[in-house]
């Protein structure tokens, strides 16, 4: 099925996260100690330029919606894995394989449930005129810096 | 029994199997995430407790149809030592 054009923004992203995880799986199959290193790197890289602010609009403006309409494990699950992920990638003195390719298992799991389940309902869930109001409110988003994020999240696992 | 009703009973079982394959891929696919989360949160990869009440579910419900609950059991005991050698990069 088509994806909704409010969503294609944040689908295409997953087309980058889905390709970080499997590189990263690959890499810490491989033992090599350098192509780990480097996809550490990447997934630090897309965390900054990418990953936080996405993860920031999911929270804010996607998963709500999911609530209201009863997804309240799906929800959880996902906020969880966010959780997971951003501790992860916000201790970057810990760079072991082991962590990398669950790192990687995680984000590529998570993607996955939101391409699959997530992104769907929300679909089902809003009429046209809704998916159009959250597509602008997606890209009103996406000016938000980074430290903002931050400050929201640390005040947000506080409550 | 006629010939093509064991033809048309063996289409119906090369069906399940199908289709169990998938289950147990679909399975698989939740306990890597399951493991993943563990390992990122620095918790073991088994939990004795929950193993117990998976065996007593399975028991009870195979039981139930008419399975033998040993046969099932030893299935399960496979998945669980599978975990043990999660992640797949130090197995």
């Amino acid at each position: 099925m088509k994806r909704a054009p409010a969503l294609v923004p944040l689908s295409r992203e997953h087309n980058t996260a889905l390709w970080l995880a499997r590189a990263a799986k690959r890499a810490a199959r491989s033992g090599n100690a350098e192509r780990i290193q480097q996809a550490w790197q990447q997934l630090h890289d897309a965390w900054r330029s990418e990953m936080a602010r996405h993860f920031r609009a999911e929270e804010l403006l996607l998963f709500p919606v999911l609530r209201e309409g009863g997804e309240h494990e799906l929800v959880d699950l996902l906020l969880r894995e966010h959780a997971a992920m951003h501790r992860t990638l916000e201790q970057p003195e810990l760079q072991e394989a082991e962590r990398l390719e669950a790192l990687g298992q995680v984000l590529e799991g998570h993607v996955r449930r939101e391409e699959r389940e997530a992104f769907p309902r929300l679909e089902a869930l809003l009429d046209q005129g809704s998916l159009t109001r959250l597509g602008h409110e997606l890209a009103r988003l996406s000016d938000r810096t980074l430290e903002e994020y931050t400050y929201d999240r640390e005040a947000q696992e506080t409550t | 029994m006629s010939r093509p009703d064991i033809e048309e009973l063996r289409r119906n079982v090369d069906q399940i199997d199908q289709q169990l394959v998938e289950l147990i891929g679909a399975r698989m696919q939740h306990v890597d995430q399951i493991l993943a989360l563990k390992c990122l949160a620095g918790l073991p990869r088994r939990c004795e407790e929950r193993e117990r009440e998976i065996l007593e579910r399975i028991r009870a419900a195979s039981r139930q149809q008419g399975l033998d609950p040993e046969l099932v059991e030893a299935l399960f005991k496979r998945f669980f030592n599978q975990a043990s050698s999660y992640p797949k990069a130090t197995a």
